[in-house]
């Protein structure tokens, strides 16, 4: 099998060229953040468990065996890592809180997948109605299976057979989950413009 | 093609991934169904609104820890490289001075039968209270394994049948006690493939 660009890089990087792991980080960086942005909600988090799943990478790179397969690898461990922390946030007795609006982020047009507050000010109301972020909410109000999707698709760029491996269902489910997402934000979509 | 076959293809179709043949005999059907190309059209709406919000990247501070690890290990490769490249010849003595060594000592101590901690039994790893069908809620709770193993590194073997349904368990079902919580099934499934008579190791690092 022909090695991909990915295994190439990591291939660079085990020999010593850091520049190769400097391309690895560019191409993956955004995509992973995203990713993990939708699944905890917050920036600060989505940070550091984007910090934590490249340093598992980095840890775990010399065993990496190359089948063209790093990014469904990588998306693996954040995952892995976004249930763990989800996992230990119920068993420590927390409750589960996936997102606020926070409005300091909001305020600096930052907000990506935020959930708008269980309880907003009139303030972040205004801002949930404003037509630049409407496509935030309306995707972090999606179902976790279905915004998994989504974001794997649309931003990440991830085709739906990967996906499917990744959550581990059959490539039908995926698609389903797909087509009730889009179905759900063209209603959103559909309402949104209504109450312009 | 019936609009039911339509609106199972139209997701692969709106990202580009349907194949050509599926591709012809679809548009085929969207030239003379105007509800499908509704919701084709509606679709198609949805992304481009969606493109019109590309996500932030994280921030400088995560990407240069991140940078600063990869350098990291890339230098302690790199000396090490260095180290052993220089050394070669006196290292490849040492190395087969110390082997020669460790097989001697393997020889006399298989001779005198186990002993110290590292020969300790492994443990038989019970049967766990029954699974929900439901994987999402298959969650194991902290003591619900009988025994857990005195150190991380110790086998454990897990029964015929066990086996099975530990690697039924999704990837998101962890075993929780101690501070050894961190299995995922998949893990367990890929161990099994590798290691024989059902002894797998239990340990924080998570392999692949």
């Amino acid at each position: 099998m022909e090695p991909s660009h990915d295994d190439k890089l990591v291939a660079g990087y085990l020999a010593g060229d850091l520049a190769a792991f400097e391309e690895l980080l560019a191409r993956h960086r955004i995509g992973l953040f995203s990713y993990l942005r939708s699944m905890v909600g917050s920036k600060e988090d989505a940070e550091d468990l984007l910090q934590e799943t490249f340093l598992r990478v980095i840890a775990a790179l010399p065993r990496y065996r190359a089948k063209g397969k790093f990014r469904a690898w990588i998306y693996r461990i954040a995952r892995n890592l976004a249930h763990d922390r989800a996992r230990k946030l119920m068993v420590a007795g927390a409750p589960l809180k996936l997102a606020t609006c926070n409005s300091a982020e909001a305020e600096s047009g930052n907000v990506v997948f935020d959930l708008p507050d269980t309880a907003p000010s009139p303030r972040d109301v205004a801002m949930m109605h404003e037509k630049r972020d409407w496509i935030e909410s309306a995707i972090q109000d999606l179902p976790e299976a279905q915004k998994e999707v989504f974001v794997l698709r649309e931003y990440v760029g991830m085709p739906f057979k990967e996906i499917a491996a990744l959550q581990r269902r059959p490539i039908g489910t995926v698609l389903a989950r797909m087509h009730y997402a889009l179905d759900k934000l063209r209603t959103e979509l559909h309402e949104e413009r209504e109450s312009y | 093609m019936r609009c039911y076959d339509c609106r199972k293809l139209i997701v692969l179709h709106l990202y580009g991934e349907l194949e050509d043949e599926k591709r012809r005999r679809l548009e085929q059907h969207l030239g003379r169904c105007a509800a499908c190309r509704r919701e084709l059209e509606a679709f198609r709406t949805v992304r481009n609104r969606a493109a019109q919000k590309k996500p932030a990247g994280p921030s400088t501070r995560a990407i240069d820890e991140i940078r600063h690890a990869a350098r990291v290990s890339i230098e302690d490769a790199g000396w090490g490289r260095r180290f052993y490249g220089a050394r070669a010849g006196v290292l490849a003595v040492a190395a087969s001075v110390l082997m020669i060594a460790a097989v001697a000592t393997l020889v006399i101590r298989m001779g005198r039968g186990p002993t110290g901690p590292e020969s300790q039994p492994p443990v038989i790893l019970a049967e766990p209270p029954e699974l929900s069908p439901n994987p999402d809620e298959g969650q194991i709770g902290a003591g619900d394994l009988p025994r857990q193993p005195d150190s991380l590194m110790q086998p454990v073997i897990v029964p015929a049948g066990l086996e099975t349904r530990l690697a039924n368990l999704e990837a998101d079902t962890f075993y929780m006690g101690r501070e050894l919580a961190l299995e995922t099934a998949p893990a367990l499934d890929r161990r099994f493939q590798s290691l024989e008579d059902g002894v797998v190791r239990l340990g924080l690092e998570w392999e692949w």
